[in-house]
């Protein structure tokens, strides 16, 4: 999806009426944002990924590097497979930033958590891709064995990004959600996207959120690399 | 403000919130031109109080008038003009100054404690604590279990001179080692403790070192039985901490049971339990109203406030924090105070609160349309008491209701004053634009810009200039008066506005005087584009033959980017037109955008011209382009574009050579292999145009696949889509 017909989007969501098909007692994975309230469909939860962190450069003070809690305070969770959620505005980070972040994440093991892995949570529109990948491979290096490392995708990868940039995914992350809204609102044309994102090579789920719209391709259940979906809760109204 | 993903964020332990959660992988915004929106828009503000503005800014619009804070906009980032915008409206960050302090006490807190240990000649074995491992903001009890807080502790071991140096020492190594601390055992952390302790001096330490291991322990009764032993303390650090804690220690206590298994506050908890917290830090507050401890008490009342789901108290503790306490009084900035209050107060606040500054900005987040509950007048009448000291406050909410909840301009107006003041804070300048805004939806053009030209050189707030070029603007736009926006002595220097109206609604008499009357390079060249553009792609051609010969053959390579709609760095520059058909890359050859123009001017169907009309688009990335977009109203440009008549399109153009018998074979065969492609690969029409239904793409395969089959195009082709 080009950023043009994102604009363009994001103005008619605006007007546009409210969707609803993504119901979430269909589903057993789910993000948990800050300041999104529990609700009883997290009973069925198996999976759950849990926002923790916010790493920035604050807009007056580029040079610094700020790393901020979200979410809940670290406590024992139900889910077998816990993901952990770190939303990265900034790659440049410290190394204060990668030790307490792995604290705080041995903090959830030791809290008595089965600890899937890390999700990275980054805009890296495709012109950041390159820089993404490094990054990423660094982080995996400097990240314990036995947590996996997921990350957020944006559906244009799958058509605008460098290949030989995704191509280096493959063996650093174990596995890209991709997201098939914007804002609130589902993007009407993931049907188009989604073909190729099976052609990217990497292990896929999808991510849609609650309340939005969705349709599931007929081709996506037998694609080799898709492993169903997460759902982003948000608050009822 | 109220949106997906923020609300009240119970979810930390004692800690506020910085920034705005978004929904995962949405960091975009894009710019919303217009001055009438009453719904939420985190990324589309306005420098006046109304319904359509995140409540942190109409909180500090609000504030700025009270001179409790400045607004200081930063100027729009790289990535914010990437995405077209100007100064207003403007992304809720963009008022965000300060960022959460760096922790300087970390750092002060680690020299000071080395300097104390050096003296008693203690080596460290590890500079690890518990209260650094956290990240900023993030909640437990355990944050002050740092460097800083040993290093009073022993500091007062030192300033004790009656204490034996030999139990000093004893102690000090005690507290170090306790620094990493938080969910040890209670056995194991009593085993840490001395046990040699015999002066009373010493032992009343001792008595407050096993108190606060308790404590940093969750062990809160014996903590708690602990500190309040040292009540009648002769050390007066000791008896003043101890009476802190004994609240801290209740607190904790208390909210153990608070949360739900995500970490959300429970509903209808007791707020018995509470008010014994609540008791307690009162009295450390009126025993040591100004000491040590005395900032963080008042801060942890609002914890207390919260959990006990008392919302006038806390509102009385926002009020007090945001309006009347001096900087030094606080214990978190402005600006955490201010997410604080949103999160924890104004997105579940009940229907009244005693305090006219939030209860303004609660109001006009119920006004909004798809709020949980929409306000009625009865609820607003009720709030008239609160409003009491502030009779125009009351009003200006009234005409609020009346214009955005009850679509009556004409009520609202009698409800503004008429007079304007010469000096307008953000109050006034809300009365005026709202009285403005009404006029104009009143269809009182001509009132409502006589109102912006009169505010104009009243504006000297930040963000009102650039807020009355857009209205003025726009009024001007609808009111077709487009070219006093271009006059000479026009006070619309808003760049992003005037490229707007340049691309989307001015005619060719007013792009030709742009060219060379612009006020900047960049809009010399976008009125150039945009004219050679419209011509041809709205069949002007002879005018498009005038218009490319003024173009140099150097012509500017200035990429036009968002003055021409596009964001991220996309664009064109006026060599576009200098195209001259190279790469033929489905082994389709045009001439030059020139001839093929003047081949459509002979022939307005010439088969080989709507080809290469159509492949100047493909080839050049100007399928769904955005200066044929046209904005909804109520938005900027919105109004009646000065070329009219269909824009051409792709998929228009090939059905016209398929459906010509006169075309050629190979005009044809492309025409229908291009049109097929207009499909691929998602079928989806990517070429413009009133779409085809399956069953037609079919035939056109098959035509390809038949009559064709010799060519090419359509050996090449295996599917349609």
């Amino acid at each position: 999806m080009n950023r043009r017909l994102i604009a363009l989007l994001a103005m008619l969501a605006s007007s546009s009426p409210a969707w609803a098909a993504v119901d979430a007692r269909d589903h057993d994975a789910f993000w948990l944002w800050s300041g999104v309230a529990s609700q009883p469909v997290l009973d069925q939860a198996r999976t759950l990924y849990v926002l923790q962190g916010q790493i920035f450069a604050p807009r007056r003070d580029r040079q610094r590097v700020d790393f901020i809690a979200q979410g809940m305070g670290v406590r024992r969770l139900p889910q077998q497979n816990l993901w952990i959620v770190y939303r990265a505005h900034t790659l440049r980070w410290p190394e204060s930033v990668y030790s307490q972040l792995l604290g705080q994440v041995s903090r959830w093991q030791q809290a008595g958590n089965a600890v899937t892995g890390i999700q990275i949570d980054f805009d890296a529109r495709t012109r950041y891709l390159q820089e993404y990948v490094t990054f990423l491979k660094d982080l995996r290096q400097r990240l314990p064995a036995r947590y996996k490392l997921s990350i957020t995708g944006l559906m244009d990868w799958s058509s605008n990004a460098d290949p030989q940039a995704i191509g280096q995914l493959q063996g650093v992350v174990d596995e890209v959600v991709v997201q098939t809204y914007q804002g609130r609102h589902s993007i009407p044309d993931y049907a188009a996207y989604l073909p190729r994102m099976s052609r990217l090579g990497l292990p896929f789920k999808v991510g849609l959120i609650q309340g939005g719209d969705w349709t599931e391709p007929e081709y996506l259940q037998d694609s080799p690399w898709f492993r169903g979906y997460v759902v982003f809760l948000q608050n009822q109204r | 403000m109220r949106t997906r993903s923020l609300t009240p964020l119970a979810l930390l332990i004692g800690a506020t919130l910085y920034g705005q959660a978004q929904a995962s992988g949405d960091d975009s915004c894009y710019p919303n031109w217009s001055l009438l929106r009453d719904s939420l828009d985190v990324c589309n503000n306005l420098a006046f109080l109304t319904p359509g503005n995140d409540s942190r800014v109409n909180l500090r619009l609000l504030l700025a008038d009270r001179k409790a804070l400045e607004i200081k906009p930063n100027a729009p980032g790289e990535d914010e003009l990437a995405e077209g915008f100007g100064p207003v409206p403007f992304a809720v960050a963009r008022l965000d100054i300060a960022q959460i302090e760096g922790d300087e006490s970390e750092e002060s807190g680690k020299a000071a404690l080395g300097e104390l240990l050096d003296k008693l000649g203690i080596k460290r074995d590890s500079t690890d604590s518990a209260g650094q491992a956290f990240l900023q903001g993030e909640g437990s009890r355990c944050r002050s279990n740092r460097d800083d807080s040993a290093a009073q502790f022993i500091g007062q071991l030192q300033a004790t001179t009656t204490l034996p140096d030999a139990e000093r020492q004893i102690l000090a190594r005690s507290r170090v080692q306790l620094l990493d601390a938080c969910t040890w055992e209670g056995e194991k952390l009593a085993a840490l403790l001395p046990t040699d302790i015999q002066s009373p001096e010493g032992l009343g330490f001792l008595t407050y070192l096993k108190a606060a291991s308790d404590f940093y322990s969750g062990h809160f009764a014996d903590a708690e039985n602990g500190f309040a032993s040292l009540a009648d303390s002769a050390q007066p650090w000791l008896k003043e901490t101890a009476l802190y804690m004994i609240a801290r220690t209740r607190l904790n206590d208390a909210q153990q049971d608070a949360f739900d298994e995500y970490g959300t506050r429970k509903d209808n908890m007791d707020p018995a339990p509470y008010a014994k917290v609540a008791q307690s830090f009162d009295q450390y507050l009126s025993a040591y109203p100004k000491g040590t401890y005395a900032i963080s008490a008042k801060g942890l009342l609002r914890r207390v406030h919260w959990l006990a789901g008392e919302s006038e108290k806390l509102a009385g503790d926002y009020d007090w924090q945001l309006t009347k306490a001096e900087d030094q009084q606080r214990n978190a900035s402005m600006d955490a105070l201010i997410q604080e209050a949103d999160n924890k107060l104004l997105m579940s606040a009940p229907d009244k609160l005693d305090s006219p500054l939030l209860t303004a900005t609660h109001d006009l987040m119920l006004m909004r349309p798809d709020g949980p509950s929409k306000m009625t007048r009865e609820q607003l009448q009720g709030h008239k008491a609160v409003f009491a000291g502030q009779p125009a406050m009351f009003d200006y909410l009234q005409a609020v209701f009346a214009f955005y909840v009850e679509k009556n301009p004409a009520e609202a107006l009698g409800l503004l004053p008429k007079n304007v003041p010469d000096n307008l804070d953000y109050f006034a300048f809300s009365q005026q634009t709202l009285r403005g805004l009404a006029l104009e939806a009143n269809n009182d053009l001509p009132a409502a810009q006589a109102l912006w030209l009169r505010l104009l050189p009243l504006a000297k707030q930040p963000l009102q200039r650039d807020q009355l070029e857009l209205a003025l603007a726009m009024n001007y736009e609808r009111s077709g008066q487009l070219d006093k926006v271009f006059a000479a002595d026009s006070p619309i220097q808003s760049a992003q506005v005037r490229l707007i109206l340049l691309g989307k609604v001015a005619g060719s008499e007013l792009l030709h005087q742009q060219i060379t009357q612009g006020i900047s390079a960049t809009e010399k060249a976008t009125a150039q584009f945009v004219l050679l553009y419209k011509n041809l792609l709205y069949g002007q051609y002879a005018a498009f033959a005038e218009a490319l010969k003024a173009l140099p053959a150097k012509a500017s390579e200035e990429k036009l980017g968002t003055s021409l709609g596009y964001v991220y760095g996309d664009g064109q520059s006026l060599q576009l037109f200098h195209w001259n058909g190279d790469k033929a890359e489905s082994n389709y050859a045009c001439p030059s955008i020139g001839e093929t123009a003047a081949a459509l001017q002979a022939d307005g169907k010439d088969p080989k011209g709507l080809n290469c009309l159509g492949e100047f688009i493909l080839r050049n990335g100007l399928d769904s382009m955005p200066l044929d977009q046209r904005p909804a109203a109520p938005q900027l440009a919105s109004s009646e574009p000065g070329f009219k008549g269909p824009v051409f399109s792709r998929l228009d153009g090939y059905q016209a050579v398929i459906a010509n018998s006169a075309a050629t074979r190979d005009d044809k065969a492309y025409a229908l292999y291009r049109a097929i492609n207009c499909y691929a690969p998602s079928g989806y029409n990517s070429c413009g145009g009133k779409d085809v239904a399956q069953s037609v793409r079919k035939g056109w395969f098959k035509q390809l696949k038949s009559t064709y089959a010799a060519t090419s195009w359509s050996k090449s082709l295996q599917y349609y889509w």
